[in-house]
């Protein structure tokens, strides 16, 4: 597990907003702030949190479609930030990457053969004949028919759809796709389809899945390791068994008990958390998640917590477990 | 027995008129709610909860919509046999609705207390003091912090979960006997939408009213709900208590429905999958509309429809063969 293909250092993404309608004041926005991992080759990190975390904006800059305002990312240890534009073309076909709504993200004017040989042939991967035949077989592996090349968008249900958009990233044969929150617009029996479809070919073609979802039982399902995020930051980070059998994170904790469980004998549970997430622009000082928190101390506003390794792979950044 | 049901429906088809054709969103639906209970309602998107709901609130326009039923009962009074005049009685004051997106049930450029006060004068003729009051406190009851405050604000100035404490507020500030709430946390983050469950819940059990929940979300039934009713394709296939349809499912595709969803329990390796999709509405099977997905299905099954029977224990299953049955012997 030590071929690591990704990894972040202190990554950050802040962005700019206007203070007011008319106001020319400036206030920062930090999606993400200091965010560093690794993603080892073949391993799927999940990563949660509740909107507006900032999940979906890390997984567009760890791909260099946001610039980072600062931090490092390295692919392959190279930092992707010294890449020059056509080398960071060429690192495209590499990494790849799947949106939320399968009704978005597909061209309506163009049919599912123009869709998925569109970046082959920006790419210049191969003629017009080969990518004939490619698309043909990027469909089977996604579970459509080949005399779908001809149709468009519009003819497929939601997850077809999303099985088109599957199959675009495959296209050019890339080894690391952002899944950002591929199944959260699905119904469950269709969900359920999806998940298998990701995992199957991840079994197939060695991908490594950075997968982002709000719903914990669909990231437990797939990954390997999970990320909770809060207010921009990393939170908690573990392998998949650890997390589950030892929640340290308060915020975790209260997120698995948030969750509604579908089985008999569960009547509603009293939730510990109160209100509201902070607005990402002036979040609390001190730890992001105290004015939350039932086990909030004094240190907790003074002290910002940062990740620390417990053990067993599991890193938590919370003062509770200071020693 | 019969005494204490509240609502009680029977036999409601409800479709639109369409240049395409006529689409039969519900065919067939029967229910009852009694007092003080808590139903709900699951499918997945366009098995046709929500046009139940909305025909049973008279809220759909007529035509595109053709809503038939032998009766919809309320409280005794037949709601089909309403003047639109008289069925404004009932909106608000006895039966009330939540939708799922707070942001457009609300109007951005009311005040939310105005909003709220609104219809305390329309339906309790409370004079404009008083019912500002009432806002307020109405405001304090579902849980918002500082709501003398609050009542002032408009609803861009709220966070989602805010905006849905003021639709349940409005929604209950008439005390209505039946909430009907259809998806009132799918627009909701998880941490909030246990707070908003739970506000739910304590408001059901202080006023004794019933609840009609839809939602597709298995996990929220489990937490919410005192009976089940699973809908596919226009119809309900199976009906019973939360209990029984979690540990004894026996249509197979209420049972193919809750084996396709991840477990946080424990991890398996692949999930059970429904083969295919839900057919369109437009082209409903001849025989059991989920034939086409069902792995038991044979030729009687893609014939003659089942029809919605007691299978035991006012345990209702729309199957020519459910599970845990004489005759059952495929599942």
């Amino acid at each position: 597990m030590s071929d690591i293909l990704v990894e972040t250092k202190e990554l950050c993404e802040y962005f700019q907003v206007k203070k007011g309608f008319l106001s020319s004041e400036k206030q920062t926005l930090k999606a993400v702030d200091r965010v560093s991992v690794t993603i080892s080759k073949g391993e799927t990190l999940g990563l949660v949190g509740e909107s507006g975390c900032g999940k979906t904006t890390f997984g567009k800059t760890i791909l260099y479609l946001n610039r980072p305002t600062s931090g490092q990312v390295l692919y392959d240890g190279t930092d992707i930030g010294t890449l020059s534009k056509e080398d960071l073309r060429k690192l495209r076909l590499r990494m790849q990457i799947v949106y939320q709504d399968p009704y978005g993200s597909l061209n309506t004017r163009m049919s599912v053969g123009d869709i998925l040989q569109e970046p082959m042939v920006y790419h210049r991967l191969c003629t017009k004949k080969e990518s004939h035949e490619k698309v043909r077989e990027l469909l089977e592996q996604v579970g459509l028919r080949t005399f779908h090349e001809s149709r468009y968008p519009h003819e497929f249900s939601g997850g077809q759809r999303q099985r088109i958009a599957i199959a675009r990233a495959l296209a050019v044969d890339p080894e690391f796709i952002v899944c950002d929150e591929p199944v959260s617009a699905l119904d469950v029996s269709v969900q359920s389809q999806v998940l298998n479809l990701l995992s199957e070919l991840k079994e197939k073609r060695g991908l490594t899945y950075l997968f982002i979802s709000h719903d914990l039982s669909v990231v437990r399902h797939i990954s390997d390791r999970i990320g909770v995020m809060y207010l921009g930051q990393m939170v908690e980070t573990a392998p998949e068994e650890e997390l589950f059998r030892s929640r340290l994170h308060p915020y975790t904790k209260a997120l698995f008990d948030a969750m509604p469980v579908p089985k008999s004998g569960v009547r509603l549970k009293r939730t510990t958390l109160q209100g509201d997430l902070p607005s990402p622009i002036n979040p609390p000082s001190g730890c992001h998640f105290r004015t939350r928190c039932p086990y909030c101390t004094e240190k907790c506003s003074q002290v910002q917590p940062v990740l620390k390794d417990v053990g067993n792979g599991h890193f938590v950044a919370c003062h509770l477990f200071d020693k | 027995m019969d005494k204490d049901i509240l609502l009680n429906v029977k036999e409601l088809h409800t479709g639109f008129e369409s240049p395409k054709g006529f689409i039969p969103a519900v065919t067939g639906v029967s229910f009852d709610i009694a007092r003080g209970e808590s139903v709900a309602l699951v499918g997945e998107s366009g098995c046709g909860k929500s046009v139940t709901a909305m025909s049973v609130m008279q809220l759909l326009s007529v035509p595109p919509a053709r809503i038939e039923a032998e009766e919809i009962k309320y409280n005794g009074q037949d709601l089909m046999k309403f003047s639109a005049g008289k069925m404004r009685e009932i909106r608000g004051n006895e039966i009330s609705m939540i939708f799922q997106e707070p942001m457009t049930s609300l109007n951005p450029i009311l005040k939310i207390g105005f909003q709220i006060a609104e219809s305390l004068r329309i339906h309790r003729g409370l004079n404009k003091k008083e019912a500002w009051d009432e806002a307020v406190n109405m405001l304090r009851k579902v849980g918002i912090p500082d709501p003398e405050k609050r009542v002032n604000e408009y609803p861009h100035q709220l966070s989602g979960g805010m905006r849905q404490r003021v639709m349940i507020a409005i929604a209950l500030s008439c005390r209505p006997n039946l909430l009907i709430a259809d998806e009132p946390t799918t627009a909701l983050d998880v941490t909030i939408q246990a707070q908003i469950l739970e506000l739910i819940a304590d408001l059901q059990e202080e006023t004794g009213m019933s609840l009609l929940l839809i939602t597709h979300n298995m996990g929220i039934v489990a937490q919410m709900a005192d009976r089940v009713m699973v809908m596919y394709a226009g119809q309900i296939v199976e009906s019973t208590d939360v209990d029984t349809i979690f540990d004894n499912p026996a249509h197979p595709y209420t049972i193919g429905l809750l084996e396709s969803i991840p477990s946080a329990d424990e991890k398996v390796k692949t999930l059970n999958i429904i083969e295919g999709t839900v057919p369109s509405p437009m082209f409903y099977p001849k025989g059991c509309r989920f034939a086409p997905r069902c792995p038991y299905a044979d030729e009687k099954c893609a014939a003659v429809q089942p029809s919605l029977s007691n299978i035991g224990n006012g345990h209702l299953c729309r199957c020519h063969y459910p599970k845990n049955t004489k005759g059952g012997g495929q599942l």
